[in-house]
C-alpha cells in the first residue's frame, strides 16, 4: 500500500465532510416527522453518541496505523471475526455509497435536471467519483481544502441571509414527543457518524497518528454543528409541520432566501458547492473501500479495485434504491433500528475485546 | 495500462453525458413568466394566465412606447389542475415557460370562494416557482389585473410587486408570500392575503393602461375559501395585531368636528401576543402593541413643542391604534368568525394544553375569546419644523 499522507487539517476535513455532506439533505424533514419542533433533542443526542462513537472509532484508528485496519482486526478479534467485521464495514460503506448517490441524484432530478434519465446522472457521478479518487486520498484532500471550506461559508451566507425570515418561536412547544420517537430520531442521526468509519479504514494515511483522536473529535463535532445548524434553522422558516412535508428542506430554504434584491436565486451556485461536496464524499468512501479490499484479497493493482467498486456501486445505485420514499424509510425504520446498532455495537465490541486481551497479555 | 485505458474510455462518456444535457434549455425557447392568475372557467376548469416577459421589446424606452410596446404577452389556458393549464399554455407560445422570476400569484374572486387549497400544491411541488412571490385576491377575475398595463413601465407585475412593498408605509394591504399562505392553510386559523382591484384611470382611453390598479385592503379567507374583505380601517388593525414590517401612518382627527389632523408616522412597531389561561381553562390573548413615530403632517392649528403635547399625541395614537384593532377583532370574530391574526399558533406553541381541549372548536372558541389590548404609542420627532402656521 502506498503510504500517502495527510495533514490533521485535512484529515478533519476530510471527516467532517464525509459525516456530514449528505445529512444535510434530508436529515431535517426525516426528524420532523419523528420529533416534530423537539428536533434538537435526538440531535443534541445523535451528535453527542456520534462523539463517542468517533472516539471509540479513533483508538482503533489509532492502534491500527502500523498493521492497517486488516490485520489489526484480526489480531484483535481472530481471523473469522476479523473478515466478518470487515464483511460488516465494507457493507456499510458500500450502501452509504449507494444511498447518498441516489439521494443526490434524486435532488438533481427533482430540482434542476428532471428530463435526465438517472442513469445518466448516477454514472455521471460515479465517474466523476472515480477520476477524483483516482490520484489517490492526497488528491481528494487537497480537493477537499477548496470545497470544504467553500461549502461551509456556503452554509454561513444562507445562514446570515434567511435570519430576518426565520421565526425562534417554531421550537414551541418543548417536550411534545413521544421518548420513543426521540430515541428513533437519535438513531436516525447517528447513521450519520457511523460514516467516521472511513478514518479507521484511512487511517495508516494520516501524517501524524497522535493527533487522530484530536482530528475526528474536531471532525465529528464540526459535522455535527453543520447538522444541527442546517436542521434548525430551517425548523425556524418552515415550521415543524411544513419541514415535515419537505424532501429538501435545505434546498428549499435555499430557494426562499434572497440576497438583497437584485440577487433572487442563489440556489444553483448552492447546489453546485454541495455537489463538490458529496463527489469528496464519494471519493473517501470509495478509497476507504479500495483499503478494506486491497488489504482482504491482497491485490496491488488500485485502478481494478476501484473501476470494480464504482461499477458494482453504480448498479446498485441504479437497482437498489429509487424513490424518495423508499429513502425515508430506510432513513426511519430499517437504518436506526437495525443497523446503527449493529455497526455502533460491533465497533464497540471489538474495541473491548481488544482492550481486554491487551490487559491479559500484559 | 488497461485500468487506465478503461478509465479514459469513462472519461470519454463523461464528457458525452456532459454535452449531450438532456435538460439543456435555450434561453431563446423560455417563456418568463413574470406573473399568474388563477380563475375558475365556466366549465368548472381552471384558468391560468400568465404575463409573460417580452426580453426583445424591452429594450424600446423610447418616449412615447414604454408600456405601448409588447413588452409582456398575456396567455391564457384551461385545464382540470393548474399543471395542465400551465403545460398548456405551451401549445400557445411555443416555449417553454419559466417560472423562477414570478413575482405574483392572483387569485380571481371566484376561484378563491370555492377554496385555494388545492391550486397551492403545483406551486409547493414543483421547484421552480419562487415561494416568495406575492399573493394576492381581486374582487373581479385575476386575467384582469394580469393584463392589466402600467403608464411608466414595461413589465406591470414589477410594479405590482413594488405596490405590494412599498405601501407598507400606509398600511393599505397585508404582505403575503407563497410560503406564508401555505403556512396559514396548513393550520386551522384563517387566512388573508392583499387584495388588489382595477380602478379608472385619468388617462384617455386610447391610452394602453386606461385603468389603474390599487391594493385597496386585506381578502379574509377561511379554510382556504375566501369570506371577504375587511374595510381600509380593519385592515390596518389586522397589521397592528400580526408581526408584519408594514408600519401604517395613524391619523389623528382635531377639532370638534375633526375637519384637522395630525399624521404620526409609524417608524419601529412590535406587537406579541401573550396567551393567559386561567386555572378553571378558560384563556384570554394579552397583545402587546408598541409603536414609535413621528409627526407627519399637521393641518389643524395644533401645536406640538412640549413634551406634554407629544404626550398626549402618544395617548391618542394609542387610542386610533386601539379602535383599528378592535375592529379588525371585531371583524375576524363576529363577521368572518375565523382566526386571521394568528392566535391558534401562538396557543399552539405557548399553552399547548388549552389548544389540544380547543382544537376541535377552534372558530368557536375563536369568536369567544377575550383580548386585552395594550398600546404603548411614542413619538420622538416633529419632522423639520415644530409648531404649524398660525
Amino acid at each position: 500500500m502506498n503510504r500517502e499522507v495527510l495533514s490533521p487539517y485535512q484529515f478533519t476535513m476530510l471527516t467532517a465532510i464525509t459525516i456530514s455532506g449528505t445529512a444535510i439533505i434530508n436529515l431535517p424533514q426525516i426528524l420532523a416527522i419523528l420529533t416534530g419542533q423537539d428536533l434538537w433533542i435526538p440531535l443534541a443526542i445523535g451528535i453527542a453518541l456520534g462523539v463517542i462513537y468517533a472516539c471509540f472509532v479513533s483508538s482503533l484508528a489509532g492502534e491500527a496505523v502500523e498493521t492497517g485496519m486488516t490485520s489489526y482486526l484480526i489480531d484483535a478479534v481472530g481471523r473469522f471475526f476479523g473478515y466478518l467485521v470487515l464483511l460488516v464495514v465494507a457493507a456499510w460503506l458500500m450502501f452509504i455509497w449507494v444511498k447518498s448517490f441516489r439521494q443526490v441524484s434524486n435532488m438533481i432530478l427533482t430540482a434542476l435536471m428532471p428530463e435526465t434519465p438517472d442513469w445518466a446522472l448516477l454514472a455521471l457521478g460515479t465517474v466523476t467519483t472515480l477520476s477524483v479518487a483516482w490520484y489517490g486520498i492526497e488528491g481528494v484532500a487537497r480537493t477537499t481544502e477548496i470545497v470544504f471550506p467553500t461549502v461551509l461559508i456556503s452554509l454561513i451566507i444562507i445562514l446570515v441571509i434567511s435570519v430576518p425570515d426565520l421565526d425562534p418561536t417554531n421550537i414551541l412547544p418543548l417536550f411534545q414527543t413521544e421518548l420513543t420517537n426521540i430515541f428513533r430520531g437519535s438513531f436516525a442521526v447517528m447513521t450519520f457518524f457511523t460514516e467516521s468509519l472511513v478514518v479507521f479504514a484511512l487511517s495508516g494515511s494520516i501524517r501524524s497518528p497522535r493527533t487522530i483522536r484530536r482530528s475526528v473529535t474536531a471532525a465529528v463535532l464540526i459535522a455535527g454543528l453543520i447538522i444541527m445548524s442546517s436542521s434548525v434553522i430551517t425548523l425556524f422558516l418552515f415550521g415543524a409541520e411544513d419541514l415535515g412535508t419537505r424532501s429538501y428542506p435545505l434546498l428549499s430554504l435555499v430557494r426562499y432566501v434572497r440576497i438583497v434584491d437584485f440577487i433572487d436565486r442563489v440556489d444553483p451556485l448552492i447546489i453546485s458547492i454541495w455537489l463538490a461536496g458529496v463527489i469528496v464524499k464519494a471519493s473517501v468512501l470509495l478509497l476507504s473501500l479500495v483499503v478494506i479490499v486491497e488489504q482482504v484479497f491482497g491485490i496491488q493493482r488500485r485502478g481494478i479495485v476501484m473501476i470494480g467498486l464504482s461499477l458494482i456501486q453504480a448498479i446498485l445505485s441504479f437497482t437498489l434504491i429509487q424513490t424518495n420514499v423508499a429513502i425515508d424509510k430506510l432513513a426511519m425504520g430499517v437504518l436506526p433500528t437495525f443497523a446503527v446498532p449493529v455497526v455502533y455495537s460491533v465497533t464497540v465490541l471489538v474495541w473491548a475485546i481488544r482492550r481486554l486481551r491487551r490487559g491479559r497479555k500484559t | 495500462m488497461t485500468a487506465r485505458r478503461v478509465v479514459i474510455a469513462l472519461c470519454l462518456a463523461l464528457v458525452m453525458v456532459n454535452s449531450g444535457c438532456w435538460d439543456r434549455r435555450e434561453i431563446e425557447s423560455l417563456a418568463f413568466v413574470a406573473a399568474v392568475g388563477l380563475d375558475k372557467a365556466e366549465d368548472g376548469q381552471i384558468e391560468v394566465s400568465v404575463q409573460l416577459i417580452n426580453p426583445s421589446a424591452l429594450g424600446q424606452t423610447s418616449e412615447g412606447n414604454a408600456g405601448s410596446s409588447l413588452s409582456v404577452w398575456v396567455v391564457s389556458f384551461r385545464g382540470r389542475d393548474v399543471m395542465e393549464a400551465v403545460r398548456g399554455i405551451v401549445t400557445l407560445t411555443g416555449k417553454r415557460l419559466h417560472w423562477a422570476h414570478n413575482l405574483l400569484v392572483v387569485f380571481g374572486e371566484e376561484l378563491a370562494r370555492s377554496g385555494i387549497k388545492p391550486y397551492v400544491d403545483w406551486f409547493r411541488r414543483e421547484y421552480e416557482p419562487p415561494l416568495r412571490a406575492w399573493v394576492l385576491t381581486t374582487p373581479g377575475t385575476a386575467k384582469e389585473i394580469i393584463a392589466a398595463r402600467h403608464p411608466m413601465v414595461q413589465i406591470p407585475a414589477q410594479v405590482i410587486a413594488r405596490m405590494v412593498e412599498v405601501q407598507a408605509s400606509v398600511g393599505a394591504a397585508p404582505q403575503v408570500d407563497l410560503l406564508q399562505l401555505v403556512q396559514s392553510l396548513r393550520g386551522s386559523t384563517g387566512q388573508v392575503t392583499g387584495a388588489i382591484r382595477v380602478i379608472p384611470s385619468n388617462l384617455p382611453k386610447s391610452s394602453p393602461s386606461s385603468e389603474n390598479l390599487q391594493l385597496f385592503a386585506a381578502a379574509v379567507y377561511g379554510g382556504g375559501r375566501l369570506l371577504g374583505y375587511l374595510t381600509p380601517i380593519e385592515t390596518r388593525g389586522l397589521l397592528w395585531l400580526t408581526p408584519t414590517p408594514v408600519r401604517p401612518i395613524v391619523v389623528l382627527p382635531q377639532g370638534k368636528e375633526n375637519e384637522r389632523e395630525i399624521a404620526v408616522e409609524i417608524v419601529q412597531f412590535h406587537a406579541r401576543m401573550i396567551p393567559r389561561v386561567n386555572d378553571s381553562s378558560q384563556a384570554r390573548i394579552q397583545v402587546e402593541i408598541e409603536v414609535t413615530g413621528n409627526v407627519g403632517e399637521v393641518t389643524s392649528n395644533q401645536e406640538v413643542d412640549s413634551e406634554s403635547i407629544l404626550r398626549r399625541l402618544e395617548e391618542r395614537t394609542a387610542a386610533v391604534i386601539r379602535y383599528q384593532a378592535e375592529r379588525a377583532l371585531d371583524a375576524a370574530q363576529n363577521r368572518y368568525r375565523v382566526d386571521i391574526f394568528g392566535v391558534s399558533d401562538v396557543l399552539r406553541k405557548r399553552e399547548p394544553e388549552y389548544w389540544t381541549s380547543v382544537e376541535d372548536r377552534w372558530n368557536d372558541a375563536f369568536t369567544a375569546l377575550h383580548f386585552d389590548l395594550n398600546v404603548n404609542a411614542k413619538i420622538r420627532l416633529t419632522g423639520l419644523i415644530t409648531n404649524p402656521l398660525p
